[in-house]
C-alpha cells in the first residue's frame, strides 16, 4: 500500500530527527561549562537538572502510578541530611554519602509502606504529607542532625560550580532515562493497564500492589539522591527548609504546567519553574503568590499541561512511553490509511 | 494529668468546628479542600482587620468576617471549583493546593510573618480553678459553640428542605437533579455554609492562639484528621474526631513535652488513615 | 397534542456515537413505550432528553419549549422527569426523605405532605417502611420508591426507565398495575422496557430502538410481535416510515 510505505519512511525520518535533536542537546549539556561567561547559565542548568529529577519522580508516582504524593519532601530531607551528617561528622566521601541517602530513603519508604499503602486517593496524599511533617518534627528534636539549628555542609565547599553541574546533569538525565526504561518495560505496561482499568488489569494478572510499591521505591531512591545533590548545591541545611512543602509545591507546579503523565512534562516544567523563580526574584515575597495563581489558572484552562495539550491535539511526543505497533497493523486498526503524526 | 485530659476534650470542640467546614465540602463534593487551613487563617486575619477598623469590637468583627467568608466561598465555588470538578478529583485537588499556596503567601506579603492574635475578654480567664483542674474560659466557650453549631446544622440537615437537598446531592447528585435540584448551585450553598463555619473557627482560633500566614497547613492536617477520625458526613463524628485529636495532642504534650505534641496527634491520624479510613462514624463506605 | 418532541438528536460518548438521528414524539395523555435490547441506547436517549447527557445535534421540545440545552433541574421544573434506570435512590436517606426530596421544588411544607399522602396511597408498601433507609430495600421496592419520588415532582410527563429490569414477574405485574392509576391521574408516560409484550400491551404507541437508531415505530395495537422481535434483535429489519 503506497500510504503505508510513505508512512513508514515518514516515521523513520521523524525518528532520525528526534534522535539527532536529543544528541545535540546532550552535547550542549556536556560542553556548556567550557563556554566563556557561562557561569550563570551553568548554575541555572544545575538547578533545572535537579528539579527535573524531582519532577520526573513525582510524575512517575502521580502521573503514571496513580499515587498522588504530597510528601516527597521527606526524602529530600533524608538525602540532604545523609550528605550533611555522614560527610561532615563521619568524614565520608560526598558521593557515597549521597548514595547512602538514597538507600536510607528507600528504607524509610519501605518502613512506612505497610501503613501508607493501605491508604488510597486523597487519604494517601495526606498520609504522605503527615508522615513528612512528622519526620520534620522528629528531625527538629534529634541530636544527630543538630536539632533545628541546621548544619553547614563544609565538605562540599571545595567543589566547583562545574563539578556540581556535571553531578546534576548526570542525575537529571538518569532520572529521565529511568522513567523511560520503566515505562518501556513490563512494569510500564502494567502501569498503563492499571491507569486505564485497574479491575481488568488485576484480572489479567497485573500485580497492582507490587507494581506501585516498585515505583514508590524507585521514586524514594531518586528523590533521596536528588535531595543530596540539591544540598551539595545549597550547602546549608535545616529541618524546616529540607522537609518543606516548598518542594512539593515545586514538583506539582512543574508537572502540572509541563503535563502530568507525560515524559516531557517534567522536563519542560523544570525549565519553566527555574526560569520563572529566577525572574520572580525581582519581586521579593510575590514569587509564590504568582506561582500559585499560575498553577490554578493552568489547571483550569489546561489541565493536561503544555505537553499534554500538545499531545492531545497533535499526537506529538518526543519520548513515547508506548511501544509502537508496526504501521500496517496500526493502519488497519485505525480503519483508514490516512497519515498521522504517529 | 486530669488537667490535660479535660483541656484536650474542650480543645476537641474547637478542632471539631475546624473540621465541620471540611466535612461539609468533602461530604457533598467528594473534594478535599487543601486550602481549608489557609482559608481559616484568612478568616482570622479578616477578623483582625475588622477589629482594628471597628476599634476593638470583636463581636461585630466576627459577624462581618462570617459574611465576608461566605462571599469568598461563593466566588471560590462559583468561579473555580464548579468549573474543575467535572474534570476529575485530581485536578480539583491540585486547584485547592494552588489556592492554598496563593493564599498563604498573599497573607504573608500583606501581614508579614509576625504572629498576631485577637484580643478578647475570655483569653486569660479561667472558669474553674482548682488545684486539680483549671479550665480556660476560651476553651470552654469554643466547646459550647461547637455543640451549638453541630446541633443547629443537624436540625437544618434533617428537617429543612434545603438540608435535605444537601444530603440528597451528597448521596446521588444525578438523582437529586431529577428532583429539580440545581447541583452546581447546591455546591455553592454548601461551600458558602462551609466558609461561614470556617470563619467562626478562624475567629475562635485567633482568640485562642497566636497565628500567622504559615500556620494554615497545620490546621489543614487537624481538619483532615478530625474528618477522617470522625467519618465523612457525620456531624457528631467531627466532635468525636476533634476530641480524639485534642486529647492525643495534649496528652502527648503531657508525656513527651510540648515540642512533640503535634507528633502524637499525627501518629494517631496515620493509624486511623491506615486502619479505618472511613472513620469511626462513617455513614457507609466513602472514598 | 404533542407534549414531547425529539427531533434528529445525536449523542456521543467521546468519539463514540451512541444516538444517531433519533426522533420520537409523545402526545399528551398517552402511554408510549420505547423497546430495545441492552445497549440499544434507550437510557442514553432518556438521559439526553432530561439533560443529563449532552445532545450534540438535533432538538428536544417539551410543551412547546426548546429544552435541548437546558439543565436537568430546569427541565424538571417544567414538568418532565424520569425514574432512572437502576432506580438511583438516596441510599442513606429514609424512604420518607427520599419521597420528600421529590417535592423539593414545592415551597409549601403542607403541600409536600399532601403529595406524600397521595404517593403512600398509590404505594402502601412505602408507607409501611417510611422510616427505613433506602439502602435496605429490595429491587422492586426501590423501583416503586424511584417512581414514587418522580411522581412527587408532579410531572406532566414521566419517563420510566427500565422499570422491570431484574425484577420478579410478580413484582413487575404489580408495578405495571400502578401504571394505569398513574395515567388516570393525568400523567403522560414514556416507558422504557426490555419486555416487549408487556410494553406493547400497556402502551398506545411504540418505538423500537437498535444500536442508537429507531428501527421501527407504530401504534402498539397494530404491531406484529414477531416483527418487533426481529427489529429488536436486528434481524432483517427495515425502518418503517
Amino acid at each position: 500500500m503506497k500510504n503505508t510505505t510513505q508512512h513508514l519512511s515518514a516515521r523513520k525520518f521523524k525518528k532520525v530527527g528526534k534522535y539527532s535533536a536529543l544528541a545535540i542537546i546532550l552535547i550542549l549539556l556536556a560542553t556548556l561549562p567550557l563556554l566563556n561567561n557561562s557561569a550563570y547559565l551553568v548554575s541555572l542548568v544545575t538547578l533545572i537538572m535537579i528539579y527535573m529529577a524531582l519532577g520526573q519522580m513525582w510524575n512517575l508516582l502521580g502521573g503514571y502510578a496513580g499515587l498522588l504524593s504530597l510528601g516527597m519532601q521527606a526524602f529530600i530531607g533524608i538525602g540532604g541530611y545523609s550528605l550533611a551528617v555522614l560527610s561532615v561528622d563521619y568524614g565520608m566521601n560526598i558521593f557515597v554519602a549521597v548514595l547512602i541517602g538514597g538507600a536510607l530513603s528507600v528504607l524509610f519508604g519501605l518502613a512506612v509502606s505497610p501503613a501508607l499503602f493501605k491508604m488510597t486517593g486523597v487519604y494517601f496524599a495526606i498520609g504522605t504529607w503527615v508522615i513528612a511533617e512528622a519526620l520534620m518534627i522528629f528531625f527538629s528534636n534529634w541530636s544527630v542532625v543538630k536539632y533545628a539549628k541546621g548544619i553547614m555542609i563544609k565538605t562540599v565547599y571545595h567543589l566547583s560550580g562545574t563539578q556540581i553541574y556535571y553531578i546534576a546533569v548526570v542525575l537529571g538525565i538518569a532520572s529521565v532515562l529511568i522513567v523511560f526504561l520503566i515505562m518501556r518495560s513490563k512494569t510500564g505496561l502494567s502501569l498503563m493497564a492499571m491507569r486505564d482499568n485497574p479491575g481488568a488489569a488485576e484480572a489479567m494478572g497485573v500485580k497492582i500492589f507490587s507494581t506501585k510499591l516498585k515505583c514508590y521505591m524507585i521514586a524514594c531512591f531518586i528523590t533521596g539522591i536528588a535531595g543530596g545533590v540539591m544540598y551539595i548545591n545549597l550547602a546549608n541545611i535545616t529541618p524546616s527548609a529540607s522537609i518543606s512543602t516548598q518542594w512539593t509545591i515545586a514538583m506539582t507546579f512543574m508537572v502540572i504546567i509541563g503535563g502530568i503523565g507525560t515524559m516531557e512534562g517534567p522536563i519542560i516544567g523544570s525549565v519553566i519553574y527555574v526560569l520563572l523563580t529566577q525572574y520572580l526574584y525581582n519581586f521579593p515575597g510575590s514569587a509564590m503568590i504568582i506561582l500559585g495563581a499560575i498553577a490554578v489558572i493552568a489547571i483550569m484552562i489546561m489541565p493536561n499541561g503544555i505537553m499534554g495539550t500538545i499531545h492531545n491535539k497533535t499526537g506529538f511526543e518526543i519520548l513515547s512511553p508506548r511501544r509502537t505497533l508496526s504501521p500496517s497493523i496500526k493502519d488497519i486498526l485505525r480503519g483508514s490509511a490516512s497519515d498521522t503524526n504517529r | 494529668m486530669l488537667q490535660y485530659l479535660v483541656q484536650g476534650i474542650l480543645l476537641g470542640g474547637l478542632y471539631a468546628i475546624i473540621g465541620i467546614g471540611m466535612s461539609l465540602v468533602f461530604g457533598i463534593m467528594r473534594l478535599t479542600n487543601l486550602a481549608h487551613g489557609d482559608l481559616m487563617i484568612l478568616s482570622s486575619y479578616t477578623a483582625l482587620t475588622f477589629c482594628e477598623l471597628l476599634g476593638g469590637n470583636l463581636i461585630l468583627a466576627a459577624i462581618l468576617t462570617i459574611i465576608t467568608m461566605i462571599i469568598v466561598g461563593f466566588f471560590i465555588q462559583g468561579f473555580l471549583l464548579n468549573n474543575i470538578l467535572d474534570k476529575g478529583s485530581e485536578p480539583a485537588l491540585l486547584v485547592t493546593f494552588g489556592v492554598s499556596v496563593f493564599l498563604a503567601n498573599l497573607l504573608h506579603k500583606i501581614f508579614s510573618a509576625d504572629y498576631r492574635g485577637l484580643a478578647n475578654s475570655l483569653s486569660n480567664t479561667k472558669v474553674i480553678s482548682t488545684p486539680a483542674v483549671s479550665i480556660s474560659a476560651m476553651y470552654l466557650f469554643s466547646f459550647l459553640v461547637a455543640i451549638l453549631l453541630i446541633t443547629g446544622l443537624h436540625l437544618v440537615m434533617q428537617y429543612t428542605n434545603f438540608g435535605r437537598s444537601i444530603r440528597a446531592t451528597s448521596d446521588n447528585a444525578m438523582a437529586a437533579s431529577l428532583t429539580g435540584v440545581n447541583t452546581k448551585k447546591t455546591y455553592i450553598y454548601a461551600m458558602m455554609l462551609s466558609m461561614g463555619v470556617t470563619a467562626v473557627s478562624g475567629v475562635l482560633i485567633g482568640c485562642t492562639y497566636t497565628f500567622n500566614a504559615s500556620v494554615g497547613s497545620s490546621y489543614l492536617i487537624i481538619a483532615f484528621g478530625v474528618v477522617v477520625i470522625g467519618g465523612m458526613g457525620s456531624l457528631v463524628g467531627t466532635l468525636v474526631g476533634g476530641i480524639v485529636l485534642g486529647v492525643a495532642q495534649l496528652l502527648g504534650s503531657y508525656f513527651f513535652g510540648s515540642g512533640v505534641q503535634m507528633l502524637v496527634a499525627y501518629v494517631v491520624l496515620l493509624i486511623v488513615l491506615a486502619t479505618r479510613p472511613n472513620g469511626l462514624f462513617a455513614r457507609g463506605a466513602r472514598k | 397534542m404533542s407534549m414531547l418532541e425529539v427531533k434528529d438528536i445525536e449523542v456521543y460518548y467521546g468519539d463514540f456515537q451512541a444516538i444517531n438521528k433519533v426522533s420520537i414524539n409523545v402526545d399528551k395523555g398517552d402511554v408510549v413505550s420505547l423497546i430495545g435490547a441492552n445497549g440499544a441506547g434507550k437510557s442514553t436517549l432518556i438521559n439526553a432528553i432530561c439533560g443529563i447527557n449532552k445532545t450534540r445535534a438535533g432538538s428536544v421540545t417539551f410543551l412547546g419549549k426548546d429544552i435541548t440545552k437546558e439543565k436537568t433541574s430546569h427541565i424538571v421544573s417544567l414538568g418532565l422527569t424520569s425514574a432512572p434506570e437502576g432506580s438511583h435512590c438516596f441510599e442513606k436517606m429514609t424512604i420518607q426523605d427520599n419521597l420528600l426530596m421529590g417535592a423539593y421544588l414545592c415551597k409549601s411544607s403542607a403541600e409536600r405532605k399532601q403529595r406524600l399522602e397521595e404517593i403512600y396511597e398509590l404505594f402502601p408498601m412505602l408507607r409501611e417502611k417510611a422510616k427505613q433507609l433506602a439502602t435496605f430495600l429490595s429491587g422492586g421496592q426501590r423501583q416503586m420508591l424511584s417512581i414514587g419520588r418522580a411522581l412527587m415532582t408532579q410531572p406532566k410527563l414521566l419517563i420510566c426507565d427500565e422499570i422491570s429490569l431484574g425484577l420478579a414477574p410478580v413484582v413487575i405485574k404489580e408495578i405495571y398495575s400502578q401504571i394505569e392509576k398513574i395515567t388516570q391521574k393525568g400523567v403522560t408516560l414514556l416507558i422504557i422496557d426490555q419486555d416487549v409484550s408487556r410494553s406493547l400491551f400497556h402502551s398506545k404507541y411504540a418505538y423500537v430502538m437498535l444500536e442508537g437508531k429507531i428501527v421501527m415505530e407504530g401504534k402498539s395495537s397494530d404491531m406484529n410481535i414477531d416483527e418487533v422481535n426481529d427489529a429488536y434483535f436486528g434481524i432483517n429489519f427495515s425502518k418503517k416510515e
